[in-house]
């Protein structure tokens, strides 16, 4: 599907009138149940994950938070096709997920794009070498516009900034138009500045493209400011202690005190005492 | 800018290092040997002259002989037995001065030529040489022409013999072999072994250092033999070698080969190994695996170190590329080294010293340059 641009920029700004699309109501995207992962190294093993039972819905923003080290990326990487798992299934419209596809992209937690490659290239990689050029570029060309990078499609990612990095792999991850977006701290290496900006980028593509996202945070507030529901995770063997409905409409404030109750919730669910 | 700034700074260190040189060549230099005597023909006046200096290269004692048409040459007893008078004068003074070529007169002599060496070897007969001969045509003149020739003689002989030659004799070196040809012809000896030998080693290696970078299971089958015969010094491969590739030249080619082969295969896939997991993984997410995931996402990712090791591959290719030739073949740098050494010409030694240098220089620098241009685009390694 092509992402509704006009639809980008008529955000209303009362509150209650932008839904997220079909959020809630719709069918089961991700199932993941019952999932284990050890990791085996030479001191002995890692056990990770002990447990995790998730149903991610078709199209819907899903955060997942834990402390540092849980084994948010792990869950992330497996539910990606990235690396294995004991047990448990992990299963996407139905099909066990054994290896990545481009319906599913991942992007990094620093950014993943080919150094070596302009933002052209790197843009147009997941669409293969068989794609007419004209065809490609079109697509290139429509997807650095959406994430407002035209002018730079000779640049190198050397010549980019950090946020401008972040912008083109959102591009190239969302020119095969996957079904699913994995973030796994897509925002990490920012400064604060640019993750605001990126953040509000991210919804704006959401709601433009309509992807089930599933993202990896440990940033509690970025969970509440983007996601429709919160996964809380536990420490190390972790299993999901809680998932945490955000019933708040965009655009969100995080001074409301809505968003500060739910930043609270999430904190006690965490077991981190919040004030310094 | 930039480049003019290098190319002067540059310059600066070349004069710095040559005057050096310069300093190291005067400091070593051996004490000036002196003529004790020396012989020359007035060809004008018809007649020979003998004469014993003194320690400054001045005239002490003089005897002049006559041209004998008769017998064709010069009283021979005459002249040694103003020799031995004079022996005593003689006596303290150095007579190890190299035996000169009998210097040929600066243009056709009337005068017959064998009267000189005889005159000469008479000389030398009565103290053991140190007699340098000279013919002269202006009358009159000969004892000066005679003793210019000789001192600049006996410096030339002393020098290519015991001395570190200087700058400019090593460029003019230079400049004769350049100019005869024989420098172009080594250079293009030394540089197509090298080019053959290296070429082998980087297609072979090249492609071995992917696949042992990308399956564990080669590079465990591999890594130890590689391990093994990497620190073993391409020159010791020399004998075997040239035993089995029947002919030195192959060696040569076979043992630039050993010395790029391994350094390239090594760090080719050191390299590979440590490509960053989320490029692989990218390829991987967006479908591209197996030779497609090697051509797009790993060679380019680890083209800088491939660059790098091929540039030291290369360079220690032609360090050994001098070594090998010095066996066996008969052209090539290492060959003008070594024949130069056996026929005392340190000079040409220097010469060919100085453009194994350049070139390396210039191979390093060209390669060097594609590196950084790589570096620079995946921003890393800007200056
Ligand atoms: N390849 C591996 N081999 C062994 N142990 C691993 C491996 N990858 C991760 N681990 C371990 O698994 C645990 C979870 O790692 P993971 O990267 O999933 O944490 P995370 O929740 O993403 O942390 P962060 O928020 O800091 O990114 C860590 O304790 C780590 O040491
Ligand atoms: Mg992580």
């Amino acid at each position: 599907m092509s992402p509704n641009l006009g639809d980008v920029f008529a955000v209303p700004a009362s509150h209650g009138a932008s839904k997220p699309p079909q959020s809630g109501s719709a069918s089961v995207k991700i199932r993941i149940a019952g999932v284990y992962k050890t990791f085996k190294t030479k001191k002995g093993e890692v056990p990770v994950l002990e447990g995790v039972d998730l149903d991610v819905r078709d199209r819907e923003f899903l955060a997942i938070v834990g402390p540092s080290g849980c084994g948010k990326s792990t869950l992330l990487n497996c539910i990606a096709g990235f690396e294995g798992i004991d047990s448990g299934s992990i299963q996407i419209d139905g099909e066990q997920v054994t290896r990545p596809s481009p319906k599913r992209v991942f992007v990094f937690q620093e950014t993943g794009i080919f150094p070596w490659l302009s933002v052209w290239d790197n843009i147009g990689f997941g669409l293969g070498r068989k794609m007419p050029f004209a065809q490609k570029h079109e697509i290139v060309m429509k997807y650095i516009d959406l994430v407002g990078l035209t002018g730079f499609e000779k640049a190198l990612p050397s010549e980019l900034s950090g946020g401008m990095k972040q912008r083109v792999e959102f591009a190239r991850a969302l020119a095969v138009d996957p079904d699913i977006l994995y973030l796994d701290e897509p925002f990490g290496a920012l400064d604060a500045f640019t993750r605001l900006e990126m953040r509000r980028e991210i919804v704006r593509i959401w709601k433009a493209t309509g992807k089930t996202c599933l993202l990896v945070t440990h940033d509690v507030e970025e969970a509440c400011e983007l996601a429709d529901r919160i996964a809380v995770m536990s420490k190390r063997p972790a299993t999901i202690k809680e998932i945490v409905e955000n019933p708040m409409p965009r655009p969100r404030d995080p001074d409301e005190k809505a968003f500060r109750d739910l930043k609270d919730h999430i904190f006690e669910t965490l077991g981190v005492e919040r004030r310094v | 800018m930039r480049f003019v700034h290098s190319l002067l700074l540059a310059l600066a260190g070349i004069l710095i290092f040559g005057f050096a040189w310069h300093l190291v060549v005067l400091a070593t230099r051996p004490a000036p040997l002196r003529l004790p005597a020396m012989a020359f023909s007035d060809i004008a006046e018809g007649k020979s002259h003998a004469v014993i200096l003194d320690s400054k290269s001045r005239e002490i004692s003089r005897a002049i002989f006559d041209w004998d048409e008769k017998s064709r040459g010069h009283n021979e007893d005459t002249l040694k037995t103003w020799l031995k008078a004079h022996q005593p004068k003689l006596a303290g003074l150095p007579t190890n001065i190299p035996a000169p070529a009998a210097t040929s007169p600066a243009s056709k002599p009337s005068y017959p030529a064998h009267s000189l060496p005889a005159l000469l070897d008479a000389a030398k007969v009565a103290f053991g040489g140190g007699l340098i001969a000279e013919a002269s045509q202006a009358p009159g003149s000969g004892f000066d022409q005679a003793r210019a020739r000789a001192e600049s003689t006996q410096i030339k002989n002393a020098r290519s013999e015991d001395w570190i030659p200087p700058p400019h004799e090593a460029l003019s070196a230079l400049y004769e072999l350049t100019v005869s040809g024989e420098m172009p012809r080594h250079i293009i000896a030394s540089l197509f072994r090298v080019a053959a030998g290296f070429i082998f080693g980087a297609l072979l290696g090249i492609p071995l250092g992917l696949a042992m970078g990308s399956f564990a299971w080669l590079s465990s089958l591999l890594n130890s033999v590689i391990q093994c015969l990497r620190p073993i010094s391409p020159i010791a491969w020399l004998p075997v070698a040239a035993l089995t590739l029947k002919g030195a030249d192959n060696a040569a080619v076979f043992i630039i080969f050993l010395s790029s082969f391994f350094p390239i295969a090594v760090s080719t896939a050191a390299a590979v190994a440590t490509v960053d997991l989320k490029y692989r993984r990218s390829a991987l997410n967006f479908g591209v695996r197996g030779l497609d995931s090697a051509r797009y996402v790993i060679v380019p990712a680890v083209l800088p170190s491939i660059l790098t090791s091929l540039r030291i591959a290369l360079g220690i290719s032609w360090v050994v590329v001098v070594a090998a030739e010095m066996l066996g073949v008969s052209a090539g740098l290492g060959y003008l080294v070594n024949d130069a050494r056996n026929q005392l010409r340190f000079d040409r030694v220097v010469a060919a010293m100085i453009v194994i240098g350049l070139i390396g220089l210039l191979i390093d620098t060209s390669i060097r340059r594609f590196e950084r241009m790589e570096l620079e685009r995946r921003g890393l390694g800007a200056r």
